[in-house]
């Protein structure tokens, strides 16, 4: 056997070579990221969840973005727009990953997407630091993003925030006279901002909550949540699912019996249209409150769901409205400027600006910090021509804006709702109330 | 002198750090990224392979603590506004303090209790990661990390992230190579005569398993700067289950390995998924085909069909047999640097 030199020996002189070579070269720049043409193609990443635990509301969001163009053609104010799809994976990390892939290997000046809030975050931080390229949020509705920490180059085109339709919720149980309802809630960001929602504007009525409980996200059997409901203590049970959660929880909240007993109030993906392809007679007559509803009867929501149908042979979810939306508000913008993007912050002012008289969501446009002002709608679940569940609208609630009856500078001063901060005491004042709007006793 | 393993190797490592420093010179921006990914990844799957491969103590929960880093320098940075450099070094403080704690814990067991032990203590930090959302931000994760200003761009980040794998291999491979790593491999070996030898096998482990667990920080640093953000996915078991993946993909007991197992996955999780749709597919085909033909991973099967054959055309005959005889085994310690597959000798 032979004896080797001394370690140390032999990883010195590759070791001084490699500093060597690293001082020289980091002195010379090896060349910028590719930059954008003004004329030609514009190239558009969109990047949507086709594989891991969401993929099924991924693969609608790619659908009704590819129905925007297969309707209105792919040539806007003169220019092609050439779309790239990548699989986030329903993963920060490889969200943030295909998104700069998208912009350094495919070239995007736009990137659309992505479905989860968490991949939303990240992919906001990513574009804070590309200023040359415009993200289009049709899904991801962490409060944040148009709150305490918006990114100028992320609109909100066709999106919304996650807490914006349960404040209307929680004023419309306390109009019901509800007085004490237990809120059931995924236990994740999502969940927190949703009930957060609910519950600070139903105590604003004076509303109590009795019980408050948390399911993690994946939540397979809701008995050992559902039998903490007892029905003669609570008037109302607001619910917040997401995924393969709501199915389950919808079937055991008939099997426990309280469907019919309790009434139950959902929040927008308790009942989605998405989720209610897989359900049955068991979600027939709940309730939930929602920026979209599949039936809301107007000709922009009735074209789209019609067209939605012959191409997919289902009913649109919330999420290929949102992109069908979000590819219609890129193209109402870049009409607006004639098609140059070349001007990133001019441009995103535009996107910002637009307004949509309809959409299949209903009217909607952006407050002056990003946020989506638009309908809530108070849903409930039927059956259509075809026997299909689908969401029809009870009442319509016009403008909600993301700070609802709040004043925008009061409301920003509060931390985003989580567990620790549910909006349960506050406000304690008719000052943080818009003019008019007070609703403390 | 004749041409053999200690001419080659060295050779190997200058021809690697050479092709590794012209790289964005070579490449595009995206690959840049590829290559940044890998870097760091690399070092993380050989904080893991320094524990399993050398000291046998198979960990779950290797994610955890280098997200002890992540989260620490990010809540320093964002939430204690401290500078770059001190916020690092609490960061680091803190996960070397966590690390050792977490050793105490799980160093008294081995094997399947061993993994429970290190997955519950992943999943702790997750958990808190996940539930804490006044100081993590929770699943929404924190923002506003910074880079150090001179690496803001991508390419000088790159250089930053090498220089700093580079320092940080070379320093696990002096540890692999000392005493104390022959100990470590000792006591992988046959943990009951070592104490009788008059070793203090727990204590070898729980240091084995402190410093592993300080290089994983480091690797947690760098991701934090590399996406300017942090969640709990990155401290996540699968994430941690990637890294053991890769180490085993790479080969247990190489050095080389961790940086060929996690050049392999990048690639896989982030470019060839652009144009096959079922990459996941093709990522547990590999790792199947690697656990039923080379239980070594891809360095030790190197080993095994190129390098040795070659060492017997080149008349290498002794050195050839050698490197057989050892590749059917998880490999001890000698492969130096960072890439390439060099061939192993016994000191």
């Amino acid at each position: 056997m032979r004896i080797s030199s001394p370690t140390r020996g032999r990883l010195l002189a590759p070791a001084v070579l490699a500093v060597l070579a690293l001082v020289a070269t980091a002195c010379q720049s090896p060349g910028e990221r590719q930059s954008q043409e003004s004329k030609g193609p514009i190239k558009v990443g969109f990047l949507s969840p086709t594989t891991g635990t969401v993929a099924a509301a991924g693969t609608d969001m790619l659908n009704g973005w590819k129905l925007y163009w297969k309707r209105n053609g792919d040539q806007v104010a003169g220019r092609k727009i050439e779309w790239v799809h990548e699989d986030d994976a329903g993963d920060p990390q490889t969200g943030l990953q295909k998104a700069r892939k998208l912009v350094d290997q495919d070239g995007a000046k736009v990137l659309a997407g992505p479905l989860l809030a968490n991949v939303g975050l990240a992919v906001a931080q990513y574009l804070s630091t590309q200023p040359n390229v415009v993200g289009l949020n049709p899904v991801a509705s962490a409060d944040d993003l148009s709150q305490r920490a918006p990114v100028k180059n992320y609109v909100r085109a066709g999106g919304w925030q996650s807490s914006t339709p349960h404040h209307v919720a929680g004023n419309w149980a306390a109009d019901q006279g509800y007085k004490r309802v237990l809120t059931l809630c995924q236990d994740y960001a999502f969940g927190h901002e949703v009930c957060g929602g609910f519950i600070n504007a139903f105590t604003d009525r004076g509303g109590r909550i009795v019980k408050k409980l948390w399911a993690p996200l994946g939540t397979s059997d809701y008995s050992s949540y559902l039998a903490q409901i007892n029905p003669s203590q609570v008037d109302a049970v607001f619910a917040i699912t997401v995924g393969a959660d709501s199915g389950r929880f919808i079937k055991q909240w008939q099997d426990f019996g309280l469907k019919g007993k309790v009434p139950l109030i959902g929040g927008e993906t308790t009942l989605e249209q998405s989720l209610l392809r897989a359900m049955g007679n068991e979600a027939v007559g709940l309730r939930s409150f929602g920026h979209y509803a599949e039936g809301r009867d107007s000709p922009a929501t009735r074209e789209f769901v019609d067209a939605y149908r012959q191409e997919y042979n289902q009913l649109p979810s919330y999420y290929s409205c949102a992109t069908y939306t979000s590819a219609q508000w890129f193209a109402e913008a870049l009409k607006q400027t004639g098609g140059d993007v070349s001007n990133v912050a001019k441009f995103t002012d535009v996107l910002r600006g637009v307004r949509l008289t309809d959409s299949c969501f209903g009217p909607m446009r952006l407050d002056e910090h990003g946020g989506a002002i638009s309908n809530v709608y108070l849903r409930e679940v039927g059956r259509d021509s075809q026997g299909k569940l689908y969401n029809k609208v009870v009442q319509q609630f016009p403008d909600i804006s993301q700070f609802y009856w709040y004043k925008p500078e009061a409301f920003l001063k509060q931390p985003v709702y989580s567990r620790q901060y549910l909006g349960e005491d506050w406000p304690r004042n008719c000052d943080a109330f818009v003019a008019g709007k007070c609703p403390l006793q | 002198m004749r041409v053999g393993l200690h001419t080659v190797k060295p050779a190997a490592l200058v021809v690697a750090l050479v092709a590794l420093v012209s790289l964005p010179y070579l490449v595009g921006s995206f690959f840049i990224d590829l290559a940044t990914q890998a870097l760091y990844l690399g070092l993380f799957a050989l904080s893991i392979n320094l524990i399993a491969g050398y000291g046998g103590m198979v960990t779950l929960g290797q994610a955890g603590i280098s997200g002890i880093a992540g989260y620490g320098f990010a809540i320093a940075l964002v939430r204690f506004e401290l500078p770059l450099v001190p916020a690092m070094l609490v960061a680091l403080a803190v996960t070397v303090a966590a690390a050792a704690f977490f050793g105490l814990l799980a160093v008294r067991t081995s094997g399947v209790y061993f993994l429970m032990i290190t997955l519950a203590e992943g999943m702790t930090v997750w958990g808190i990661a996940q539930r804490w959302t006044t100081v993590t931000g929770g699943d929404n994760g924190m923002r506003g990390i910074t880079r150090p200003g001179f690496a803001l761009e991508y390419w000088r980040f790159y250089y930053f992230t090498l220089a700093v794998v580079a320092v940080s291999t070379a320093i696990i491979t002096l540890i692999a190579r000392s005493p104390f790593g022959l100990s470590l491999r000792g006591i992988r070996e046959a943990e009951g005569r070592m104490g009788p030898l008059g070793y203090n096998v727990t204590l070898h482990k729980l240091v084995a398993f402190t410093v592993a667990g300080a290089f994983a920080g480091v690797s947690g640093l760098l991701l934090a700067m590399y996406n300017s953000f942090f969640s709990p996915a990155a401290v996540h078991l699968k994430a941690s289950a990637d890294g053991l993946l890769m180490s085993i993909l790479g080969g247990m007991g190489t050095l080389t390995g961790a940086f060929v197992g996690s050049t392999v996955f990048v690639l896989i999780t982030n470019y060839v998924s652009g144009f096959l749709e079922r990459w996941p597919t093709l990522l547990g085909l590999i790792f199947v085909l690697v656990i039923l033909f080379a239980q070594d991973g891809i360095v030790g099967a190197w080993n095994r069909w190129a390098w040795a054959p070659l060492l017997r055309r080149t008349g290498r005959v002794e050195q050839a047999a050698l490197a057989e005889e050892t590749a059917s085994g998880p490999l001890p310690a000698s492969s130096a640097g960072a890439v390439g597959g060099a061939g192993k000798e016994e000191a």
